[in-house]
């Protein structure tokens, strides 16, 4: 898997347009046929929470765009446990598709990923 | 090797954390710009990383009037050339920020 | 070697493109090549030409230049990154009713997908970001 590309993302949504310049690197990873790992670290978790409402600060949602990962081939959503238990946060209150890793299958993720951007 | 390379104080926002998170035992960590504050933070969860896990770039050391106290703890401190060095000997390098 | 850098840190308001330009100078002062440099979420600002430091600080736009001048070193910008903060080139300019610009040759303006092709092309790809 040594042409694996793993994004992390480490923005909530509204910061800016943090959270969206880094998923835009996952579509174009995807969109050039590389296979793309995304793991949610920290405060990137916000960006899974379901029921979104668009535009709330007068910005561009990326809800949208989470939901639509499954149409590029981008079918799981990878975060560490620890993270989600840090925030309160249970797989059940997460977007679909999402996989809760511990500690060791993270840094797995890096050791088998060609490349690494984070972001 | 992954080396991943820290630009953060510990305490200061997430990346910190997150890079100790994601090493795993072979990994070594750098430590440029404000990251080399973390020589000061006897506390740090970095320093128990073993030797020759854990380095800090000289030039970021000195601007900040820490020259003398990387010694003080586990920390090799390395020239730029060196840092080129590590990114080459690392099959990968990993930046947080 | 060959090598990339990809740097997402503004000038003057990080550490990214000093330490990013250090960098460069010591890798290519040893055996290695640096291909290009991308540039991405803030430090498209590095692209601007109008940028005008007092004359005692580093003008880090001309740093660039200096790196291209004398090692070919190609300076990629991503393009959505740099027109949504106000980085523009002259064609991109005129397509959108712009009659100024801030970002010329060496500089190019490129997609993401640019960033991809470096990643395949280089053998290390380094990020300095903030």
């Amino acid at each position: 898997m040594d042409d694996t590309l793993l994004v992390v993302i480490r923005s909530a949504p509204y910061q800016g347009v943090r959270l969206r310049e880094s998923l835009d690197a996952l579509l174009v990873g995807a969109a050039f046929g590389k296979p793309v790992v995304p793991l949610f670290m920290g405060q990137g978790l916000f960006a899974l929470l379901p029921g979104q409402t668009p535009g709330a600060p007068g910005q561009k949602a990326t809800l949208p765009i989470i939901d639509m990962l499954e149409m590029y081939d981008i079918d799981t959503l990878y975060l560490p446990a620890a993270d989600a238990t840090a925030r309160g946060l249970t797989e059940g209150d997460l977007v679909a598709n999402t996989q809760l890793l511990d500690a060791d299958a993270v840094q797995a993720l890096f050791h088998e990923a060609g490349q690494v951007l984070t972001f | 090797m992954i080396l991943h390379i820290l630009n953060c104080p510990p305490g200061d926002g997430q990346a910190s954390a997150q890079a100790l998170a994601a090493m795993a035992a072979e990994d070594a960590l750098l430590l440029i710009e404000d990251g080399v504050y973390a020589v000061l933070d006897a506390g740090w969860e970095g320093h128990r990383l073993d030797v020759g896990r854990l380095y800090a770039l000289e030039d970021d050391l000195a601007a900040r009037g820490l020259g003398s106290r990387a010694h003080e703890r586990n920390i090799e401190t390395v020239s730029m050339e060196a840092f080129v060095a590590l990114t080459a000997r690392a099959r990968q390098t990993v930046s947080w920020y | 070697m060959k090598y990339a850098l990809l740097v997402m840190g503004a000038p003057y308001s990080s550490q990214a493109p000093h330490s990013a330009l250090r960098f460069a100078r010591a890798l290519l002062d040893g055996e290695h090549t640096l291909d290009s440099v991308f540039f991405y979420r803030d430090g498209v600002h590095n692209a601007s030409f109008l940028m005008t430091p007092p004359q005692d600080e580093a003008n880090l736009h001309r740093l660039w230049c200096e790196l291209n001048r004398e090692h070919g070193v190609k300076l990629d910008v991503c393009i959505a990154a740099a027109l949504r903060r106000g980085l523009i080139n002259a064609e991109e300019a005129a397509r959108h009713g712009h009659g100024e610009y801030s970002v010329a040759s060496p500089f190019a303006l490129t997609g993401l997908g640019q960033l991809l092709d470096i990643q395949q092309r280089c053998d290390r790809v380094i990020t300095f970001a903030a």
